[in-house]
């Protein structure tokens, strides 16, 4: 089969995978090698659904042993079955690289064989770039649970990231759509590369000539409305994730009904890229703005509400810290404000040490002030022309805002309720 | 003397050049004629109010205000100075001159005030340039062609030229290329140890390597397969990568 087959059905069976940034890494070029890393990222392009390409991001083979319910290359899907070999795959790198087409590569792959035969065809393909193409870019590697420690540790010295797939929330809900996977297997492997990252860390510091493992760390992605588990138990696991795992990123995939006439999956998912939207800004909540899991969300209010964002609904609950002076409180409340954010937080605290900050500096700066105005004070002033209530506040932001009224779902529209008016 | 009444605001101009900027700078410092403005002599409006004085180039001088700018301020600062400088604003140099004036006298932790109208006029014009070369670190497309030059073709918005050179040359050290902007022409050249920038016109004709086609349409296609179908966006994609620069994208074509 030729090469661009192979490369337009793998690179379709390899989209649904979230990740594709290029960052966490940063290595200098070196003599005899190509490329370097850069610690931001790059994104190189962007795909017709928005989504940034900054990777080559493809599978290694979409031949699988596995038949989870939810998947395109499950084991009894009717789909031609290809496979690269490490040689081509390596050569499609390289000449995409020196083209700047891609920061790297990121290698996942469907399990052909046995998860140690496909882990050891990966790692052939990475040292193929490494050692005799003398590539020194970005390589993300899907690792697979259930291969061995000494598969994890070879892998490792050669890629910049590896990810292991949580695929979903629960123990029970894996049961049910992938009984052949367990969520044991992926929890042990996260847990040993965690503990080699650490080690590594400090052998770094002690001797000179240790050897970088995963510089940019571990990642991780979970499927999301595919099942009914509340957003309440995602924000738990990504916390938990962050703290226990040190994660770098806790990736969510709005499920796509791409597998019909299943009873054990939704065919149809309400809102879920604006679901998978707020569950991201909850995660960055987690991870930059110094929330737990427990204040954004709780057993009585297990979900997260579609029309304002988790920051602002946090805002709205605690109304009694609001407003706040902008010239006087911690960056710690500032980034508690809705509309503020880590970097215009950081100008505020820059720009105050020369002069109070008025309220036209604030815009200038970068302050969402639509929904910033209702929580602050300027040198004493309230700009919000409304009272510090929660009602009043939730009420005014939507109406002002247009696109809350496409968010709420369950909002009974005018042409329903008095057809007469609009018929004719 | 007559012709002080009338035209009493002297203005410096200079050769369009960085350097030569600089040393406009340098002679606002130590001219009795102090100017109350900068400006690039190629695009300079004339006014009925102003006299322009055309200061000439000197490199030393423009040598002792990039170190002055460096050690007495910060990298930073000078950063901040370069990218700004590459806007090709029509009053960037006089902004640059305001600011810098404003720095010396009041230390390097001036940049930080940036809600102060002078700081603000050059970190606006630097951040937009900024922005824009990050995009073009990704966005630059080369072609293999015979021979083994890749080459590349682009129209950025500010002048992005001399301010890709350096991250190319790390990144791609072991080829020999050009970044060839088509609006200015413009072109920096690697030739796999250095780079340096020049006028440039563009080839008249050029062979693509054999290869060339063939990656060309594999990049197209992945492009167009690592979509969803289901979450197609295009104004989203366009936020990202505005329609002006996809002329010179391969996958956008």
């Amino acid at each position: 089969m030729d090469l661009m087959e192979k490369l337009k059905i793998l690179a379709e069976s390899a989209k649904y995978d979230v990740s594709c940034s290029s960052s966490g890494s940063d290595r200098k070029k070196k003599k005899g090698m190509v490329g370097n890393t850069s610690l931001p990222g790059i994104c190189h392009s962007w795909a017709a659904d928005g989504r940034c390409v900054s990777l080559l991001k493809i599978l290694y083979t979409n031949d699988c042993i596995y038949n989870c319910a939810y998947c395109v290359n499950r084991s009894t899907a009717d789909v031609n079955r290809v496979e690269f070999t490490p040689r081509e795959l390596a050569d499609l790198t390289m000449n995409f690289y020196r083209r700047n087409y891609i920061e790297g590569l990121f290698i996942s792959s469907a399990i052909k064989n046995s998860p140690e035969y496909t882990m050891e065809r990966m790692i052939e393909v990475v040292k193929i770039l490494r050692l005799e193409e003398k590539f020194n870019g970005y390589i993300h590697l899907k690792a697979i649970p259930g291969v061995d420690q000494r598969l994890l540790d070879e892998a490792g010295l050669y890629v910049d990231r590896m990810s292991i797939n949580l695929e979903l929330p629960t123990e029970k809900s894996l049961k049910l759509l992938a009984p052949q996977k367990d969520q044991k297997k992926m929890l042990m492997p996260m847990g040993y590369l965690k503990d080699k990252l650490i080690e590594n860390k400090r052998d770094i510091k002690v001797y000179r000539h240790a050897k970088p493992f995963m510089p940019a760390g571990q990642t991780t992605q979970l499927m999301i409305g595919a099942t009914p588990d509340t957003d309440y138990s995602i924000v738990r696991l990504s916390e938990a994730m962050y703290n226990n795992m040190s994660m770098k990123r806790v990736y969510y995939s709005g499920y796509v009904p791409i597998v019909q006439n299943n009873s054990l999956l939704p065919a149809t998912v309400k809102t879920p890229k604006l679901r998978e939207h707020r569950l991201y800004q909850a995660d960055w909540l987690l991870r930059f703005y110094g929330f737990a899991a427990d204040e954004i969300l709780s057993l009585d209010q297990p979900d997260l509400d579609l029309e304002v964002d988790p920051k602002c609904n946090w805002a709205l609950k605690h109304i009694e810290y609001f407003p706040m002076e902008v010239n006087k409180v911690s960056i710690e409340e500032l980034l508690r404000v809705p509309g503020i954010g880590n970097i215009t937080a950081r100008r505020i605290l820059q720009s105050r040490r020369f002069a109070p900050v008025t309220y036209e500096d604030l815009k200038k700066m970068g302050v969402v002030l639509k929904r910033a105005k209702y929580f602050i004070l300027c040198q004493g002033k309230y700009y919000g022309e409304i009272d510090v209530d929660s009602d009043k506040i939730r009420n005014k932001m939507l109406f002002l805002d247009p696109t809350a009224k496409h968010i709420n779902v369950n909002q009974i529209s005018m042409t329903e309720q008095f057809p007469a008016l609009f018929s004719g | 003397m007559t012709n002080n009444i009338t035209s009493n605001i002297t203005v410096y101009l200079y050769d369009g050049s960085f350097e030569g900027m600089l040393t406009c700078v340098y002679e606002g410092y130590y001219s009795d004629d102090k100017p109350e403005g900068i400006y690039n002599t190629y695009t300079y409006k004339a006014d009925l109010f102003q006299t322009p004085k055309f200061i000439i180039t000197d490199l030393e001088k423009s040598h002792k205000v990039g170190l002055a700018i460096v050690e007495k301020l910060s990298e930073t600062f000078f950063h901040e100075i370069v990218n700004a400088f590459f806007s090709e604003d029509y009053d960037v140099a006089t902004h640059i001159y305001k600011l810098l004036r404003y720095g010396f006298k009041n230390g390097p932790e001036v940049i930080m005030h940036v809600s102060h109208p002078l700081v603000s006029a050059v970190t606006d014009l630097a951040n937009a340039v900024g922005r824009e070369t990050h995009l073009f670190v990704g966005l630059v497309r080369f072609m293999k062609l015979k021979g083994g030059i890749y080459y590349c073709k682009f129209g950025p918005t500010y002048n992005q030229v001399p301010l890709l050179a350096e991250h190319f040359s790390h990144r791609l050290s072991d080829q020999v290329w050009v970044i060839h902007d088509v609006n200015r022409n413009l072109a920096v050249f690697y030739d796999k140890n250095e780079w340096y920038v020049n006028e440039f016109h563009g080839l008249n004709s050029y062979e693509l390597d054999d290869e060339e086609i063939l990656y060309q349409s594999l990049w197209k296609t992945f492009h167009k397969h690592i979509a969803i179908e289901e979450r197609i966006n295009p104004t989203l994609q366009r936020s990202f990568m505005p329609k002006k620069y996809w002329k010179h994208l391969i996958e956008m074509n």
